[in-house]
């Protein structure tokens, strides 16, 4: 929302959400959720000027023109060793990792290990490749 | 001088050759392990 120049959280959710939320906040009381980053006047300034400068230049039209050279570029990753799976939403890609065949005969480096090597290689090659848990610790939660 | 907006097809194509690079490179780190 920022390009990152400002640290600045918001909350999207649905009109009926959204009715639903001010109905019960009425009678019950407020719904007492805030952002660690929010309401900040600096960063808000710089979120609308972000956002105006993304309208002028057109950016979702160029996002939405590039997306499937990014889609393909990403699906070229499916035939390596170390990738298991892809996926994306817009252009956040996300790549799930699995151990070389050698590396899983041996069963000596855990994927937290593997997503640490990835990011050291990609430091090597120039790009910052962020990880996170593996998908199915998310689905357990 | 604010950073470019537009990544284009090329860019996309040389940041993805870079992330399979270290794919390769993490790979041969496990090999010679």
């Amino acid at each position: 929302m920022s390009g990152a120049y400002a640290p600045i959280a918001a909350i999207i959710m649905s009109e009926e959400f959204y009715a639903r939320l001010k109905k019960g906040s009425d009678e019950t009381g407020w719904f007492a959720h805030a952002g660690t980053y929010h309401a900040h006047p600096v960063a808000a300034a710089v979120a609308l000027k972000v956002l105006a400068i993304m309208e002028k230049r057109n950016i979702l039209s160029h996002v939405r023109s590039i997306l499937p050279a990014w889609q393909r570029q990403l699906q070229s990753l499916a035939d390596h060793p170390l990738v298991s799976g892809t996926r994306h939403f817009g252009l956040a890609a996300g790549i799930e990792l699995q151990q070389g065949q050698q590396q899983a005969v041996q069963g000596s480096l855990k994927v937290a290990g593997l997503a640490k090597q990835v990011y050291g290689a990609g430091l090597a090659e120039g790009i910052i490749v962020r990880h996170s848990r593996p998908a199915s610790s998310w689905r357990r939660r | 001088m604010a950073p470019p907006l537009i990544i284009t097809d090329a860019e996309i194509a040389e940041l993805f050759a870079r992330l399979r690079r270290a794919l390769d490179r993490t790979l041969r780190q496990q090999s010679t392990a």
